[in-house]
């Protein structure tokens, strides 16, 4: 039985079913870019990317600001939304919208700003696309009282301003990308002065303005330890299933980067629970059907260290989808390397048929999916389609779409 | 207590055949066994002390094979599986008549687990005995299957990268590996002082030096001697 908010995090390394490749330093570099990551990232937070255990204790401090953002989330059926599309198989969702920034990238974020202020770091800076991990990172700096500096892709920056303000009212500094602060940002403005900006470009401005200005830099998906942070999500999802009597056949999560897939989905793999694991990407950003397995950069500078993934590449400009959460280049190594091997199947679905997904949902069950989680409701439908009747189907819910409601305007009109 | 193993790495003709020469010779009495690195066209796994050893020596695998046989002693002849795939036989053979006891490919299990079995039974045929390289991103099962073959060691590598200095728990790493396998397993990659202790006090039989005795000997053999003998008394020798 676990104890809520659990009292460590899975690691899903130790059980994968091949190697996992580890990060590499590029092969004509002269310094290494793995070592810049000690000026870059916390020492705790690189220590648990590097030191692969099963199980790693969650320190007491952490544990308290996840009760305080309202860990454990609620697991429930969505009863309503099976009748609406009349499927005998039962439903779940974790729905990690119940936490205060709306999604679940606060799980990732505290441990981040507590392991920061542990080292006696003043601050962190990191990059957002919708602004979900934005905030998420405003919230857990404020909750531990050091600072924050958010680079935000312009697009969102200017078509989302309630997620502007909420990091705002959290206390963070937020600057839109391409913005004159750093010198990938100079050189983006250069090359074009209305230059809207991608989310590996906000990233590539983050860690150098952290690098300049003593701060560090919390990554928000993608590595290991980002995974690792959100497997809260799953553990608890698995607590509160056998506490319904269920044991899920399929578990679906919809991938940006793949931390909320991960977080959810792992630990239900690594105890050998579930017989379908379901990735969902978006059609528009076909990194599971075209992407390449190969070494890449996670940010588009190329100021991290390779690592091999599905990728479209860093230099791959995303189309302007409005779940901003997914519009990434690539998967996260572990996600990546499960897909290859055919233990988690990869979905893509149109950000149109998602729409139409999530707005069901919100009909039937009252709450707004988020556009990125919008997608695991359609993959949900699909699955449910396919299954027999008594097939207990779980899905992350990763985050709640109230803030941006304009997504579903046309559709719901 | 038992002494333990010091595996140390050099790389063949590095940073001109007779230094190499010397440094062996005069390390010689503090290892109990030399990996000697052969110049692969992409050393992934090593950092950049390693990486441009390897990309300042000329010649070809013979005379560096030639070169490698007048070193006495232990010695395991390392190099990128990726390189010899095409004909692992040639190398491995290479190898056994230059006098060497075994291989070591530091990418054989994590790039290519499928086929690592196959190589590492070509290396036993050729009667040698292999050295098998794991990072901790190797799966419990794969470490459980491939360190059967290890009749030389197990290596763990406890970093991505030789000689490059991140954060990690030396303990917890091989404490995990200690639950899977019982033969003899040594410890390297960007190993600090401190972690020396750390490593054989949690059950490893010994620890790998290449990054600390490569920057050394690029001063001179008798620094590389220096240095080993300062990481020989660190690990209790």
């Amino acid at each position: 039985m676990v104890n809520f908010p659990p009292e460590k995090w899975y690691n899903v390394v130790p059980d994968l079913p091949a190697p996992l490749p580890p990060p590499m330093d590029p092969p004509d570099a002269e310094s290494s870019s793995i070592e810049l990551l000690n000026q870059i990232m916390p020492r705790e937070v690189l220590r648990h990317q590097f030191t692969v255990e099963r199980w790693i204790s969650i320190p007491d401090e952490i544990r308290d600001a996840y009760a305080q953002v309202g860990r454990p989330t609620p697991l429930l059926r969505a009863k309503r939304f099976e009748e609406a599309i009349g499927t005998k198989a039962r439903i779940y969702f974790k729905y990690e919208g119940a936490t205060p920034t709306g999604s679940h990238k606060i799980n990732a974020a505290i441990p981040q700003a507590y392991f920061a202020l542990k080292e006696g770091v003043t601050g962190l800076s990191t990059e957002t696309g919708a602004g979900q991990w934005g905030a998420a990172v405003a919230l857990a700096s404020s909750i531990f009282g050091i600072s924050s500096t958010v680079f935000m892709v312009r697009t969102s920056y200017e078509q989302k301003p309630l997620r502007r303000l909420l990091m705002e009212m959290y206390g963070a500094k937020v600057y839109p990308s391409p913005s004159e602060k750093t010198e990938p940002g100079r050189a983006a403005l250069g090359r074009d002065k209305n230059a809207r900006g991608s989310l590996g470009l906000a990233m590539s401005e983050a860690i150098e303005y952290a690098l300049k200005n003593g701060l560090k830099y919390a990554v928000g998906s993608v590595l290991d330890v980002v995974l690792m942070y959100q497997s809260v999500i799953g553990l608890e999802a698995k607590a509160q299933l056998e506490a319904h009597g269920e044991v899920p056949d399929v578990l679906i999560g919809c991938v940006g980067g793949g931390s909320n897939f991960g977080g959810f989905v792992y630990p239900f793999i690594g105890s050998g629970i579930g017989k379908r694991y379901i990735a969902v990407g978006p059609t528009e950003i076909p990194k599971f059907s075209s992407g390449s397995y190969r070494y890449d950069y996670p940010d588009s500078a190329g100021i991290l260290p390779l690592v091999k993934m599905l990728t479209l590449g860093r230099e791959y400009a995303p189309p302007p989808i409005y779940a901003g959460g997914l519009r990434y280049h690539g998967v996260a190594p572990s996600l990546s390397l499960l897909v290859r091997e055919g233990v988690v199947e990869a979905m893509e679905v149109s950000e149109e048929e998602a729409v139409r997904a999530g707005l069901l949902f919100a009909r039937s069950q009252g709450i707004v999916p988020a556009a990125e989680s919008a997608h695991a409701v359609a993959a949900v439908i699909r699955a449910a389609r396919e299954s027999a009747p008594g097939t207990v189907i779980a899905f992350n819910m990763s985050g709640h779409g109230l803030l941006e409601l304009d997504v579903y305007r046309r559709s719901s009109a | 207590m038992m002494c333990a193993m010091l595996i140390a790495y050099l790389t063949v003709g590095y940073p001109t055949p007779e230094a190499f020469l010397e440094a062996a010779k005069r390390i010689g009495p503090y290892v109990s066994a030399y990996e000697i690195g052969f110049p692969p066209r992409f050393a992934k796994y090593d950092g950049p002390v390693i990486r441009r050893s390897y990309m300042s020596i000329k010649g070809s695998l013979d005379e560096h094979m030639a070169l490698a046989s007048s070193v006495n002693g232990t010695k395991f002849a390392l190099t990128y599986y990726e390189d010899i795939r095409e004909r692992p036989e040639a190398f491995i053979s290479k190898a056994a008549s230059s006098g060497f006891a075994g291989c070591l490919f530091p990418d054989a299990v994590i790039d290519y687990h499928l086929e690592a079995e196959k190589v590492f039974s070509m290396v036993n045929d050729a009667g040698l005995k292999n050295a098998i390289f794991v990072s901790p991103s190797v799966p419990d099962a794969l470490i459980s299957k491939v360190s059967r073959w290890a009749d030389a060691f197990l290596y763990l590598g406890v970093r991505p990268t030789t000689g490059v200095p991140v954060p990690v728990s030396v303990e917890a790493l091989v404490k995990r590996i200690k639950k899977l396998y019982s033969g003899p397993l040594i410890v390297g990659f960007g190993l600090k002082d401190e972690e020396i202790k750390d490593a054989i006090g949690a059950g490893a039989d010994g620890i790998a030096v290449g990054t600390a005795i490569i920057k050394a000997l690029e001063a001179g053999p008798e620094k590389a001697e220096e240095e080993v003998k300062r990481i020989a008394r660190i690990a209790g020798n």
